[in-house]
């Protein structure tokens, strides 16, 4: 088993660096704007006497941008095995802490969401499993397919609408008021006058409703009918007609023999999906402007802030890599007929 | 050879004999059919080819075949109805509609204005530049007018204040009499030299002698040519020599001692004007000498005033003249029309005469209370013109100013998506009419304006003039508001304030149709650009199928050349392609998406190269997954039988995989090809929502929505266009799905979950 763990460890190295170095390279090519518009903001500073050309060279070699392709590359390795990356260009801060500073704000929406995924989907999908064609079967099929085929902005827009903006337009019902939630951001502008703790905690878990809830949408979908099809195939099995064949309660042969072989594959893709908490909701968080690393990196990617976008395309890399890593291995632990080799 | 060609032709023969026997067989039991079937019969078993059993699986499944429906509804909708629907992609569209805005700037005007009436007589600038400070010099003395004298005193211009605020400046026939003194000093004498120095012009030497001779007499006075001179000691060497009584210096003929007296007394008086015969004289003191001039006025050349005149025959030199000179008569005729003129409004604010002809019409305005178009050009009616004189005259009286708001150039700008901070106090609870909102500032006003009607006719809407029975154009009002507004300006050290009175109302304009509610001509109303949302929808429908099928496209093509050539050859090359595809599945896809189109953006890309390179992109991410299933496919094939026997029989490389291996993948391509059109859709409109992807002008789903939920008054706005649209999104990628999972159970009945 650690032969095996190491093997994929070593192989997943060899991806990281590979992935790391297009990506390095694709940002190395692109035009770095935001060095020249440095250069050119010192440049029309007073008293500066270089050209832009001499600014611009500066900025290249504090950036690292002058050592080619290759060798920057591998400078970029050298800090970044260090746990070096640098200062953020866009949040004036060091890289790590911009990420250490918003990462657990990610960290909770996504886990947040990821519960309520888990409790609505999983049941549902042994539901539709179990009434197989039935309307319940299609209602949660089509339920999930709508789910899985709607746009994130879409579905941002259409909370905001019904639970923001409707609610505080004056012809909304009085009695209806308190479903009223704030609109975007992670604070409302009078937290400040806030002084016990508790309000603006409940402050701050009003800001998460709405991103939860989409994030929510957004992947119920796919895990209701990952279980759906995976408790059908158990249904079909041999052993759940024996089991029903000797006499048992239905509701046994459900929960204790098909539902426990249908969570081998559940754990699989659930544990792979854990380190992908971390990575945080690239569109979800921009579009509600809610400030954990999605917001973040969505910013810095398209502001060429090079040395944070770096960061969190090397995290995602890592956190990747990380779920196949996990997915493979609880595979292997959860199933024991499938042998490592 | 021969042998063989005859037993295959007797066989071919004896084959089709028996079918011609079943034929005919079939024929008869066709015929004596009674409804029976026996067991055995040929007909109670149908052989479906796999083509037909698949589609035959496939039509059996309903969501399948709602999705194949809504597809098929998706193309023609974005497809073929905009060849019917006549409006273009980025058709602008105009309407005639009533705009707030200013239509009015009055102001009670002080600076003097001159109006060149003759255009033979030049006027120097010089003249112009002193026309203010004479009027000045007029309005203190109360004198009817001032001469404005060149700096050589050759030339003069006459200033004569014709009417209160009123100037007319005419070139003087007059001339320069000459100066005049009274006890004027005529030289110096040094009595020891006995010399004479003149301080004007030179005597003859009469004079002097005669000077001499009173010298040596010791006398005080002595008498030449009729003049009293006389000596008046300074020291006991210096004399000076002075004219009593006047005496004038002509620049050119005398005119004789009726004038000198006349001068003598204006002097003696200290008077400056004085009349001889007729003719007004003007004595002009500068540098102690005091100069004459005759007045004689030429023709006007110009009228200095603070009022402006509006109205018929603005621009006619005579009519004007005639006008300017008859405000006190209070009637004149000019090319035999008789016109009267009446003083409206004197009340200490400004004044205003209307000009009337003679039926009693009111066919001009003249008033120092200027009201013009905002762009300074005289086009405000009479009518409207009296109305607002009224009601800035009660402004004025009850002091119920109402300041303007300066206006604020970042006032309309929404504010970009992703720096919302905005909470719920933010929001605007009312939803925001703009025209009412600006309407609450000011003191309302009712204008008068041609009653006009904007109808729409066939395609185009038209304004329409309302006319009377009589044919005369019916007058309708308009609600305004009058602002004031205060301007200073500093010149010279010396700083005005203008009170500047901004009258707006609401005015019919010919304008972009810019987010227009739904009408007939409109059904889905207008967008942000005056684009017709309806014709968008459709051409965006147009792009995401395309995009989607195009990336699609590339995706499979590169996922099953990859996937091939692993699956196929194996050993190191598959060992490297899988190491890639493992690669290309670790990339993050979206963020390299992002940096892209910011990227794209900064280069300021044109709509369509950027469409190329995101579909390439969007392709080259995606081929991963694909070479993947391909690969395992041809593995699992490679080892069945049939691909033992292509290699045993000697068929082709290229042939081998492409007429045996390929076919068979199919199937599991064309299912993940389906399923994979949504996603694609899915990003695609996510980037353009981001405005990261396709850009405005060109439509796509994304963009649409993205256009009318820039703020949340825009959100709450135009609902009936982004829930519409999101929904068709969500139905195609719906519908391709379904069809996706109806495609692979029927491809694959075995599998079917």
């Amino acid at each position: 088993m650690s032969k095996f763990i190491i093997k994929r460890l070593l192989i997943s190295v060899v991806i990281f660096f590979f992935v790391m170095f297009i990506i390095y390279a694709l940002e190395y090519s692109l035009p770095s704007s935001y060095v020249d518009k440095m250069a050119r903001q010192l440049q029309s500073k007073p008293g500066n006497t270089k050209s832009f050309e001499e600014l611009k060279a500066d900025l290249d070699a504090k950036y690292g941008m002058d050592k080619g392709i290759i060798g920057g590359y591998f400078a970029w390795l050298g800090h970044m095995v260090r746990l070096d990356f640098g200062d953020s260009w866009q949040w004036t801060d060091t890289v790590l802490n911009v990420f250490k500073s918003c990462i657990w704000y990610s960290f909770f929406l996504s886990l947040i969401a990821f519960i309520f995924e888990l409790i609505i989907a999983i049941p549902l999908g042994v539901v539709a499993a179990r009434k197989q064609y039935s309307f319940t079967d299609y209602f949660v099929t089509v339920v999930a397919m709508v789910c899985i085929s709607m746009p994130t902005f879409f579905i941002a827009v259409l909370l905001k609408y019904l639970f923001a903006i409707l609610p505080s337009q004056s012809s909304f019902p009085e009695w209806l008021r308190w479903i009223k939630l704030p609109l975007s951001g992670m604070g409302s502008a009078r937290t400040s006058h806030m002084t016990s703790g508790w309000a603006s905690f409940l402050d701050l878990a009003k800001h998460y409703v709405l991103p939860i809830l989409t994030l929510t949408i957004i992947s119920i979908g796919g895990l209701m009918r990952y279980t759906r099809t995976n408790m059908l195939e158990v249904l079909n099995a041999d052993y759940i007609r024996t089991a029903r064949a000797k006499g048992l309660p239905e509701k046994k042969v459900i929960n204790r023999h098909a539902f426990r072989n249908t969570l081998i594959p559940l754990v699989t893709i659930l544990g792979s999906s854990l380190p992908g908490l971390f990575g945080g909701a690239l569109i979800t968080e921009t579009l509600f402007s809610f400030r954990g690393i999605g917001y973040r990196s969505y910013h810095s990617l398209t502001n060429g802030d090079i040395p944070f976008t770096m960061f969190y395309l090397a995290f995602s890399a890592i956190l990747t890599l990380l779920g196949n890593m996990i997915a493979d291995i609880l595979y292997a632990v959860v199933d024991p007929r499938v042998r490592i080799s | 050879m021969d042998k063989m060609d005859n037993k295959q032709s007797v066989q071919r023969r004896s084959f089709n004999d028996v079918l011609k026997e079943k034929e005919a067989r079939q024929a008869l039991e066709k015929k004596n059919d009674d409804g029976h079937i026996a067991l055995d019969d040929a007909k109670r078993i149908k052989v479906l080819s796999p083509g037909q059993l698949v589609f035959k699986r496939f039509i059996r499944n309903k969501l399948a075949i709602f999705g194949t429906v809504v597809i098929v509804i998706m193309f023609l909708f974005s497809f073929l109805a905009p060849v019917f629907y006549t409006y273009g992609e980025t058709q602008t569209f105009y309407k005639y509609d009533t705009q707030y805005k200013a239509m009015a700037v009055a102001t009670v005007r002080t600076d003097y204005e001159n109006f060149e009436i003759n255009p033979e007589i030049k006027v120097d600038s010089y003249y112009k530049n002193n026309v203010t400070s004479t009027v000045k010099k007029i309005d203190e003395t109360g004198v009817d007018y001032e001469l404005i004298i060149s700096k050589d005193r050759k030339t003069q211009f006459v200033l004569t204040k014709l009417y209160d605020k009123l100037f007319s400046l005419a070139p003087n026939d007059g001339t320069l009499i000459g100066s005049a003194a009274a006890n004027l000093e005529i030289a110096e004498l040094l009595t020891k030299q006995r010399t004479f120095t003149y301080s004007g012009k030179q005597m003859d030497e009469g004079f002097e002698a005669a000077a001499l001779e009173a010298f040596d007499a010791k006398q005080d006075e002595f008498s030449y040519d009729g003049v009293d001179y006389t000596l008046k000691r300074v020291t006991k060497l210096e004399y000076k020599i002075v004219s009593s009584g006047v005496s004038v210096v002509y620049e050119g003929t005398a005119l004789g001692s009726d004038f000198e007296d006349a001068v003598l007394a204006a002097l003696e008086n200290e008077e400056n004007s004085f009349n001889v015969g007729g003719v007004d004289y003007r004595i002009y003191k500068d540098k102690g000498v005091n100069y004459i001039y005759s007045v004689i006025p030429g023709d006007d050349a110009m009228i200095s005033t603070t009022m402006e005149y509006s109205g018929v025959h603005k621009g006619d030199n005579d009519f004007m003249l005639e006008l300017y000179h008859s405000l006190d008569a209070g009637t004149f005729t000019v090319n035999g029309e008789t016109y009267t003129i009446e003083a409206d409004k004197e009340n200490g604010v400004f004044v205003s005469f209307s000009v009337k002809d003679a039926s009693g019409e009111e066919v001009g305005l003249l008033s120092d209370f200027v009201i013009n178009a905002p762009d300074g050009t005289d086009t405000v009616s009479l009518a409207n013109k009296e109305v607002i004189q009224d009601k800035v005259l009660e402004i004025i009286k009850n002091k119920m100013d109402v300041p303007a708001e300066e206006e604020d150039p970042n006032a309309e700008e929404p504010a970009p998506v992703e720096d919302e901070e905005i909470d719920e106090e933010e929001l605007n609870p009312e939803g925001g009419d703009e025209d009412s909102a600006a309407n609450a500032k000011g003191v309302p006003i009712d204008l008068i304006f041609p009653k006009r009607v904007a109808g729409f006719n066939g395609v185009e809407p038209t304004l329409t003039q309302e006319y009377d029975e009589n044919g005369e154009p019916v007058m309708g009002t308009m609600p305004g508001r009058v602002v004031t507004k205060i301007s200073t300006t500093t010149l010279n050290g010396v700083t005005q304030e203008y009170k500047y009175y901004y009258i707006s109302c609401d005015q019919w304009q010919w304008l972009m149709d810019t987010n227009g509610r739904p009408t007939g001509r409109h059904i889905l109303g207008t967008d942000t650009d005056g684009y017709d949302v309806l014709a968008r929808i459709m051409y965006g429908g147009r792009i995401s199928l395309l995009v989607g099928f195009i990336v699609v496209f590339i995706e499979t093509l590169l996922g099953v050349i990859m996937g091939g050539i692993a699956g196929y050859f194996g050993g190191w090359v598959d060992n490297l392609i899988m190491r890639l595809v493992d690669i290309f599945y670790c990339i993050p896809s979206m963020p390299i998406l992002i940096i892209l189109g910011a990227f794209m953006d900064d280069r300021g890309l044109k709509p369509i190269p950027r469409l190329i390179w995101m579909m390439a992109i969007l392709g080259f991410l995606g081929w991963a997954g694909i070479a993947r299933l391909v690969r395992g496919q041809i593995l699992s094939l490679r080892e069945q039988e049939f691909m033992v026997a292509t290699e045993a029989t000697g068929v082709k490389v290229s042939r081998r995989i492409f007429r045996h291996l390929i076919p068979n993948v199919m199937p599991q391509l064309i299912v993940s090809a389906t399923a994979g059109l949504g996603g694609v859709i899915l990003t695609e409109s996510t980037l353009s929502f981001l405005g990261l992807g396709v850009k405005r002008p060109m439509a796509t789903w994304g963009t649409i929505i993205s256009a009318v939920t820039s703020s949340n008054e825009n959100i709450l706005n135009f609902t009936y266009i982004w829930i519409p649209v999101g929904l068709l999104i969500c139905l195609t990628v719906i519908a391709f799905n379904f069809v996706g999972d109806g495609l692979r159970d029927a491809f694959d009945p075995k599998m079917k979950r």
